[in-house]
């Protein structure tokens, strides 16, 4: 080991992904060849330079050719499912296989009883499939323009896709997730808002609620969390007062946004 | 395991809810456009390239195991995605690395860049193939040595070797570029 070429462990170490002993090992190599002192300067700025390098991405072409994509997939997928369901390829083959000639007339009566019961079964499972798989992809379906319209470059819009998430019925832990993101990490005040109050909406689902408990130590603009501190206050007045007088301590809050959060402990 | 971690999502996806694609897509599109577009330096190129891969995720499912990385199972079809595009690029006698300019290389770049970074950049584009992907998952991508190996299929010390030959061959190529540069070439 003591030989070992540590140099090959610089880009590691200068990512920070070494462990202390490994890092240590790196550091003492390279205080004893300092020969290597410029290559590893000349790597350390490489990394620092290209890392906070950013390129322009085409967001809605990605995300709409994405899209079309996926709404065919779904397309191919019910349509092969269907077809795996139909009869006739199903008796074809079994057709085939059987070798008339050789068959006992009890075998043929066994399978005739066999082949009866199947259709009778079969009469049932296609619809409840067909039910089931069209539930399902009218599932996938809202997911996909509900993603688009959260997705939107104008908070406007994404606004306008929250409320279409809060208008629902019933939630489901997709949906409970999409609207976490839109309130962890929006860049929209407003649609951190929005997201906010969706998620109360649904606070009888757990997921909702442990969302928003998260959402205190995620989302830093202090509006939100004050009505994140609010909301939350109605069910769990601890949690909520806990930030509250986390808020108090920070020195940047705003004087009058001070007094709301007091008025609420 | 996390419901919401990729690998749970991807078993999801295996299990025929194909809408569950849409929150891998969230996560890593960007990622992955900036992979392309760092190989390729072309937009549109980078736009098929990054479609190709959810494409074949979804019809390659099956291949994908739940005690497996997700993200090292999609780079390795990204990986792919990439080799046949160049590939076919190759035969056409397009020369896709070639048909790249230097002088084009800033263009969907963001703005500020030092001087510094375009002659990295520069730099880059001059070394193999596999020398600019290499270092591709190390700089930009941020992808751990480990898991390089498991993408690119070698030991994680061949990667270290690897990658020290890489940037030594970058050193050399940044240096000729200062040289070509003071020369007012």
């Amino acid at each position: 080991m003591e030989n070992e070429n540590w140099s090959i462990y610089y880009v590691e170490f200068i990512k920070g992904e070494l462990d202390e002993e490994l890092a240590s090992k790196v550091k003492q190599y390279l205080a004893d060849h300092p020969e290597d002192l410029e290559y590893f300067n000349f790597l350390n700025s490489s990394i620092k330079n290209l890392s906070k390098q950013s390129i322009e991405i085409p967001e809605e072409d990605l995300r709409r050719a994405f899209f079309n994509m996926l709404e065919v997939e779904v397309q191919n997928a019910k349509n092969l499912k269907n077809k795996s369901l139909s009869i006739p390829p199903l008796l074809h083959q079994l057709l085939h296989k059987i070798q008339w000639k050789s068959m006992a007339f009890g075998s043929i009566m066994l399978v005739i009883g066999a082949l009866g019961s199947y259709l009778i079964n079969s009469n049932q499972k296609p619809e409840t499939s067909t039910l089931s798989s069209l539930e399902e992809e009218i599932n996938d379906l809202k997911h996909m323009v509900l993603l688009n319209q959260l997705n939107n470059q104008s908070p406007f819009e994404r606004i306008k896709g929250v409320q279409i998430a809060k208008d629902y019925q019933e939630i489901d832990l997709d949906m409970i997730e999409i609207l976490s993101e839109k309130l962890f990490f929006d860049d929209n005040e407003h649609v951190k808002i929005a997201a906010a109050h969706a998620l109360n909406k649904f606070k009888s689902h757990p997921l909702a609620r442990s969302k928003l408990l998260e959402s205190l130590d995620m989302v830093k603009e202090p509006y939100v969390q004050i009505l994140l501190i609010k909301i939350i206050g109605e069910w769990d007045a601890q949690s909520a007062g806990n930030k509250a007088q986390e808020l108090l301590k920070n020195e940047t809050l705003q004087p009058e946004l001070k007094v709301i959060v007091e008025s609420m402990i | 395991m996390n419901p919401y971690s990729d690998e749970s999502l991807m078993e999801k996806v295996k299990d025929g809810q194909l809408g569950q694609m849409s929150l891998l897509f969230e996560r890593y599109h960007k990622e992955l456009y900036h992979y392309f577009y760092r190989l390729s330096q072309d937009v549109n190129d980078s736009k098929d390239l990054c479609q190709q891969v959810f494409l074949r995720m979804i019809k390659y499912k099956n291949t994908f195991h739940r005690n497996k990385k997700f993200k090292v199972w999609m780079y390795r079809i990204a990986k792919n995605v990439w080799f046949d595009l160049y590939k076919k690029r190759q035969k056409d006698k397009k020369q896709l690395k070639n048909g790249i300019h230097e002088s084009g290389i800033s263009s969907n770049r963001g703005l500020g860049d030092s001087e510094e970074t375009q002659k990295l950049e520069v730099a880059i584009k001059r070394l193999s193939e596999d020398q600019q992907e290499l270092l591709i998952m190390h700089f930009y991508q941020n992808i751990k040595a480990p898991e390089i190996a498991e993408i690119l299929q070698i030991s994680p010390n061949n990667v270290r070797v690897r990658t020290h030959r890489a940037i030594k061959a970058l050193r050399k190529e940044f240096k000729k570029i200062n040289k070509e540069r003071t020369n007012g070439k």
